[in-house]
């Protein structure tokens, strides 16, 4: 009898303790995003859509070569400029429906000028808009999002290269820019990014031929 | 008679504004309980998300299922509606403000919304299906027995005041409010019980349970119907908070405020803190409600009436 | 005014009344009676007699017929079978029906009946509950008791035996 009263006074009493804890939850900010009009950044090595900087493009296929499903189409043509043999790239499509998204090509190109960048809101209408998308276009991905513009992709890329660890501080590292950083951009950055570290990266101090960096990466520093 | 067509209109005006707005503030409440936004999109924070759900469903296709028993589940929506839109008939929204104030109000009212019940049957029956029949059924014995603590609180306050007509009651409370004696705070707890489980609401939504028995007693339903059963929800939940706010916490009294918009507040505050309760609860097994409504909660409710009998007459 | 809504009621009464006795399943029997019962509860509000009106929907729609429909949905027997409704002596039966009719509308439209005052004695509700406990409280008592045995021995008989 007397246990029966103190289970329901438990039980009233447990309700109000369950009362606060919700009125608490009600008052804390919301973990979720309103996702249309605010969205997340990226992590630093995320691999979106593939994208080009057409004047660092050495055309040396490399990214052909080792793009595993063969996603990647190249075609050159030479020229005679000023007395010197000039190579142009005449077609550079992407299949994104071949692509796996590996990021092999941007960990290879010896320039950087193919990468990855950190577009995720790939859905198309129909088949012929991805199927081959025409990467020396700067406005390859305006149909897919209209914020899409490809110097604001670059410079998100410079920081943060797919298949590089961020830099640590230039005070801290007394080394040469990250094997892979294309001459084109000297100023590798002491990236203010999420550091892993993890591998930092080493590298010959006065420049060698440059390394693959997969690699690199990969011995112990 | 002019004044009882357009109290009416009013009233039902009133209702279906009310349940929309109810639907959207649940919502949003319960995004917020769980740390998440709730409808963003249409209108200024979603608030005119009930209207375009509204459309949705006036659109649907009506199905109606093929073993089913055509004329009951036709009607069943009705029988549950058309009681609770009814029972808005003696609820004071303020001094002057009431459709018509019956002398037996509090009886009207209570008596009324017996009728959903058969509706409830109905829906489950009718539709010929398992999932709806246990669900019909559940609730037909959860309201039922859920009205005897109902009814026996309801009894102490007319005990209390002398008078079944709602604005007595209202009248008879301008010393203090009913809330505030000892005895009529219990049975303003035991109230507020037995209402949500007369309205199907979690903790004692099993029939209505939106991961159990597909979708209750309404799984049948489409579109307009459909609409029918949820907007017969939220108004009755309504209807309770309303009577509880006549008959405990004073009705349309207060300070400053003209008596409507006091009203509407202890309506919309106690409607707040059902939903409150919602969030935070689970589902009672069925055994376990009937066990609390035959075991606990009706003798404590005649142990009320017992104590109270004798120290009104001591 | 009043007397159109009068003669809506009285003819959904009959309405339903007739669709009670008319239908084929003792479900639907049990839906129109319910209607029928809300139609003469409507007839007792308008007769200004709102204590009995609301007795009449809590006691009736909200007990009796209830019992109904858990009676008949819930033991196999009674639901199962559709009922018959007309047999071979249909015609005779209802041209006696009718003649009875007829005699009955002539007895109550012929016969004079008093006009009631405009303004029916009114007996308040404070009037009904003390009576209930003054002059008439053996009969409640009684009833009272008459409802436990009714309790009791209905318990008694839908216990399940071991």
């Amino acid at each position: 009898m007397f246990r029966q009263i103190k289970v329901i006074y438990l039980g009233f009493i447990s309700l109000l303790i369950g009362m606060r804890v919700t009125a608490q939850n009600f008052f804390a900010p919301a973990v979720t995003l309103d996702y249309p009009r605010k969205k997340k950044p990226m992590e630093h090595n995320f691999r979106g859509m593939v994208d080009l900087i057409p004047p660092d493009c050495v055309i040396c296929y490399q990214c052909i070569k080792i793009c595993p499903t063969a996603a990647l189409f190249l075609s050159h043509t030479q020229k005679v400029e000023a007395e010197k043999k000039v190579k142009e790239i005449t077609k550079f499509t992407f299949n994104a429906e071949l692509c796996c998204f590996c990021g092999l090509c941007d960990e290879i190109c010896p320039t950087d000028a193919i990468f990855m960048n950190k577009l995720y809101e790939v859905s198309a209408f129909s088949h012929d808009q991805i199927l081959s998308i025409d990467l020396m276009n700067p406005n390859k991905y305006k149909h897919l999002d209209s914020n899409y513009s490809l110097d604001a992709e670059i410079n998100d890329n410079k920081l943060r290269t797919v298949g590089i660890a961020p830099k640590p501080a230039p005070a801290a590292a007394a080394v040469a820019p990250a094997a892979g950083a294309s001459p084109a951009n000297p100023a590798a950055p002491a990236a203010p990014g999420p550091t892993t570290s993890t591998a930092t990266e080493t590298k010959p101090a006065d420049g060698g031929p440059t390394t693959n960096p997969t690699t690199e990466n990969k011995q112990p520093s | 008679m002019m004044n009882l067509l357009i109290g009416g209109i009013s009233v039902v005006g009133f209702i279906s504004l009310s349940a929309m707005f109810l639907i959207w503030l649940e919502r949003k409440i319960s995004a917020h309980i769980q740390n998440r936004m709730g409808p963003m999109i249409c209108g200024w924070h979603g608030s005119l998300q009930s209207i375009a759900d509204s459309l949705k469903l006036l659109l649907k296709e009506n199905i109606v299922p093929s073993g089913a028993d055509k004329l009951v589940w036709s009607l069943a929506p009705f029988f549950v509606t058309v009681p609770v839109v009814m029972a808005f008939l003696t609820v004071p929204f303020s001094k002057t403000l009431i459709v018509r104030d019956l002398n037996v109000g509090i009886l009207y009212v209570a008596s009324i919304t017996s009728i959903c019940v058969l509706g409830i049957f109905m829906a489950g029956w009718g539709s010929n299906n398992k999932y709806s029949l246990l669900g019909g059924m559940r609730s037909a014995a959860q309201i039922i027995s859920y009205e005897v603590p109902l009814l026996l609180s309801i009894v102490l306050v007319v005990m209390e005041a002398g008078t079944l007509s709602m604005q007595g009651i209202v009248q008879a409370q301008e010393q203090g409010w009913y809330v505030l004696k000892p005895n009529l705070a219990f049975a303003f707890l035991i109230y507020l019980i037995s209402s949500t489980a007369e309205v199907n609401r979690v903790p004692f939504d099993i029939p209505e349970a939106e991961s159990e028995l597909g979708a209750g007693y309404h799984t049948e339903y489409t579109g307009m119907k459909f609409a029918m059963f949820f907007v017969a929800e939220y108004t009755n939940l309504v209807v309770v908070s309303a009577i509880a706010t006549t008959l405990f916490l004073g009705g349309w009294q207060g300070p400053l405020l003209p008596g409507l918009f006091w009203f509407l507040i202890k309506v919309y505050g106690l409607v707040c803190l059902s939903m409150w309760v919602r969030w935070t609860l689970p589902r009672v097994r069925m055994d376990q409600m009937m066990t609390f409504a035959w075991k606990v909660l009706t003798p404590l409710s005649i142990l009320n009436l017992l104590v109270s009998g004798w120290w009104m007459v001591r | 005014m009043a007397d159109i809504i009068f003669y809506i009621i009285a003819l959904s009464t009959c309405l339903f009344a007739f669709l009670t006795v008319a239908s084929r399943d003792v479900f639907h029997s049990a839906v129109w009676l319910s209607l029928t019962l809300l139609s003469v509860a409507a007839i007792y509000f308008y007769l200004d007699a709102q204590f009995l009106g609301v007795i009449q929907v809590l006691v009736y729609i909200g007990g009796i017929i209830t019992l109904f429909i858990f009676a008949i949905k819930l033991t196999a027997k009674i639901g199962d079978k559709t009922i018959q409704q007309a047999n071979e002596q249909a015609l005779l039966s209802g041209l006696a029906a009718f003649v009875f009719f007829i005699i009955l509308f002539k007895m109550i439209a012929l016969h004079p009946w008093a006009e009631l005052q405009p303004q029916a004695p009114v007996f308040s509700l404070e009037d009904i509950g003390k009576s209930m406990l003054t002059t008439y409280v053996l009969p409640f008592e009684f009833l009272s008791l008459l409802l436990l045995a009714a309790m009791v021995g209905a318990i008694v008989i839908g216990k399940v035996r071991k």
